[in-house]
């Protein structure tokens, strides 16, 4: 597991060598008007999010969610959010994960790749096909991943 | 036959003997349970797992997903697992853990194209042979885990994933 835990942290900085990508949750919150559907949006980026982390955490590090009112314009603060990970030191990659359209626009303006995946209404599904579709989801982002990481070798 | 064949001091010495025995062992039962505990816990880990009919394997390793209930203290969740599973030539069944030796990465089957028939390992291109032996000279130190494996009643069961020497 590469998450915001002390022992993987621990982890971390034993063999952060071979922990070069960030992963970031992007998460709004709103607990006006659109309450359940922001809940969902962020449930679906977390389910995402799990599954990778679950699947390549020997590389890529699990961020906890950057969570953000939209009304406040929150690029600014994802930018130097990004640079100070870059500037760390331990990150060559960052992927950042939402399924709020916002980020959209701004695709081209951040340092980092963005998977804007638009969330699926999972609820009422039983716990085994919500995994399948989870899986099947996360294969193409998969496929990006390593596609990124390939760049970084050739480069 | 007569009153007499039990006394009175007799008659109280047993069932103090009796009550008092049951009081201690009230009081000393769950402290022997305390002390053995870690031990009985031990087996409940040791549950086999249906994962799949064995009709559905072949020589091509195929992956299968599989929960298992993990408790860490009271608390119980369903963690998901996954195994490679396939036939070896002799009719062996063989499970393999995907899990990368070297940091914890899943194991894809014949992903690398200039590798084929091999797991591959996509975060730091760690490779194993279809045995689970880890190619020398790529990031992975040691073989895949192999799951402890059971046929009954033409379904495949797993156990747990048991660590190898590396090659």
């Amino acid at each position: 597991m590469m998450r915001w835990k002390t022992n993987d942290a621990d982890v971390f900085l034993k063999s952060g060598e071979y922990v070069d990508s960030l992963l970031i949750p992007l998460t709004p919150l709103d607990f006006k008007q659109n309450f359940k559907s922001t809940v969902t949006m962020g449930e679906y980026t977390e389910m995402l999010c799990t599954e990778i982390e679950r699947q390549l955490h020997g590389r890529m590090f699990l961020s906890p969610n950057f969570t953000y009112l939209k009304e406040h314009g929150p690029i600014e603060q994802l930018k130097s959010l990004i640079d100070h990970a870059t500037a760390s030191g331990h990150f060559k990659h960052i992927f950042l994960m939402t399924s709020d359209v916002y980020w959209k626009e701004f695709e081209h303006t951040i340092t980092g790749q963005l998977f804007w995946v638009p969330a699926l209404p999972l609820e009422s599904m039983d716990e085994k096909h919500r995994h399948e579709v989870i899986k099947e989801q996360v294969k193409p982002l998969f496929q990006l991943i390593f596609n990124e990481w390939q760049r970084g070798i050739n480069s | 036959m007569s009153k007499e064949d039990i006394s009175r001091r007799q008659f109280l010495n047993y069932t103090l003997t009796g009550v008092g025995g049951f009081m201690a062992a009230g009081m000393l039962m769950p402290m022997v349970r305390f002390a053995l505990d870690p031990i009985l816990k031990e087996g409940s880990d040791q549950k086999m797992v249906a994962v799949t009919s064995i009709e559905e394997l072949s020589n091509e390793p195929k992956r299968f997903d599989f929960k298992i209930k993990q408790k860490d203290g009271w608390y119980e969740s369903d963690v998901t697992q996954s195994a490679w599973v396939y036939k070896a030539k002799n009719g062996d069944i063989i499970a393999l853990s995907p899990i990368c030796k070297h940091l914890g990465c899943t194991v894809d089957w014949n992903t690398d194209p200039s590798h084929p028939n091999q797991f591959f390992c996509p975060c730091h291109l760690g490779r194993y042979t279809k045995d689970g032996t880890n190619v020398k000279g790529t990031a992975p130190l040691a073989p895949l885990d192999v799951y402890e494996s059971q046929v009954k009643d033409g379904k495949l069961y797993l156990g747990k994933a048991k660590p190898r020497k590396g090659a």
